[in-house]
């Protein structure tokens, strides 16, 4: 064999493992990239999986934050409504559970008056006493609300039959003890950065309901024991 | 042991202070002043860490509370939080003018309360 022919089989050979080599590491190369897909496959759903977990746990968060306002809130509403027994005292913290912890600076509280089948007016604030001084029951929303004992809650759009009175009527409650109205609240404009009640806001004027009325009726109960 | 920071909360409204005090009572040492006169007087005597003012109150309103507060050296670097009943932009621009630092809005938002706290006492440490 020519020195030519030796030195083409040797590059000939060389060639060949060299193709033989890289064969190898393309093989290599393939599997490695195979299972890094199927790690990053594994990787991204670990973060879907996370994010989820991290939306859940946000949303708990926030909730559990909003359950806390609630609680906070109800428990200063009732410490506040039971931590006095003069009438006007406890109109006066009516008037501040509904400026600062509902949000109105316009509010009406009634009493009701069975003989003459009419709500007399206790207190208001923020808005024109004269046209509710009396107000006979079923007469708009206030005296519908104090002969049905079913709060109302402004809805927008179809709406009862208003007074001119009660235009800006936000919610109107009823005050209830022993199973009988004993008055009313009614919330006129909230204050201009709420545009709309909450769904705590409806729990604390359930409390309103039952609390406010067993208040006053405390008030009335102490104000005759000190005839 | 890391001592609470304190936090002097003003407002004519027994309502909101106790609702404040309910909010802020487990993370921070809180002394309380029923009007703006009063709420002068305990910060200059206590300085605490961060005052939560509203903005109408008795004897002196809060803006004015506010203003007198940043004349005096020892509180002029205090945080100051304005409580109001009113977001509008006027309302803000005024409490801002007198020299508050954040303001919130009424009903509080206890969330958003305690973040802000948190945010200024943090750029303040």
């Amino acid at each position: 064999m020519s020195d030519a022919a030796v030195r083409e089989h040797a590059a000939k050979s060389d060639a060949h493992d060299d193709s033989q080599t890289l064969r190898m590491r393309i093989a290599s190369l393939e599997e490695a990239l195979a299972k890094a897909e199927s790690e990053n496959t594994s990787l991204c759903e670990r973060l879907a999986t996370a994010d989820e977990q991290s939306k859940k746990y946000l949303e708990q968060f926030i909730e559990a934050q909003l359950q806390a306002n609630k609680v906070a809130n109800l428990y200063v509403a009732s410490s506040r409504l039971h931590s006095v027994l003069d009438k006007s005292a406890v109109l006066d913290a009516l008037q501040d559970i509904v400026i600062n912890l509902i949000g109105s600076e316009e509010i009406a509280i009634f009493e009701t008056d069975d003989r003459s089948h009419s709500l007399k007016l206790l207190g208001s604030y923020g808005v024109d006493p004269r046209p509710f001084q009396r107000i006979p029951f079923g007469h708009g929303i206030v005296g519908e609300v104090a002969e049905s004992g079913v709060a109302y809650f402004a809805q927008g759009g179809s709406e009862p039959a208003f007074l001119e009175q009660e235009r800006s009527l936000t919610a109107c409650i009823p005050l209830v003890f022993g199973g009988m109205v004993t008055g009313t609240i009614a919330i006129f404009k909230l204050l201009s950065h709420k545009p709309e009640l909450e769904r705590s806001d409806h729990e604390l004027l359930e409390l309103l309901t039952r609390h406010a009325a067993l208040a006053l009726y405390c008030a009335k109960l102490h104000a005759e024991a000190r005839l | 042991m890391s001592v609470k920071k304190k936090i002097l909360l003003a407002d004519d409204s027994a309502t909101a202070l106790m609702s404040e005090k309910v909010i802020l009572g487990q993370d921070y040492d809180v002394i309380t002043a029923k009007d703006g006169a009063e709420a002068l007087k305990l910060a200059v005597a206590h300085i605490p860490d961060l005052i939560l003012l509203d903005v109408v109150m008795p004897k002196m309103g809060g803006f004015e509370v506010c203003r007198l507060l940043r004349g005096i050296d020892a509180t002029k670097k205090i945080p100051i939080i304005m409580v109001t009943t009113r977001g509008e932009g006027e309302s803000v621009a005024a409490g801002f003018a007198n020299g508050c630092d954040d303001y919130v809005t009424k009903p509080i938002n206890h969330g958003e309360l305690l973040k802000k706290i948190q945010r200024h006492l943090a750029e303040r440490a």
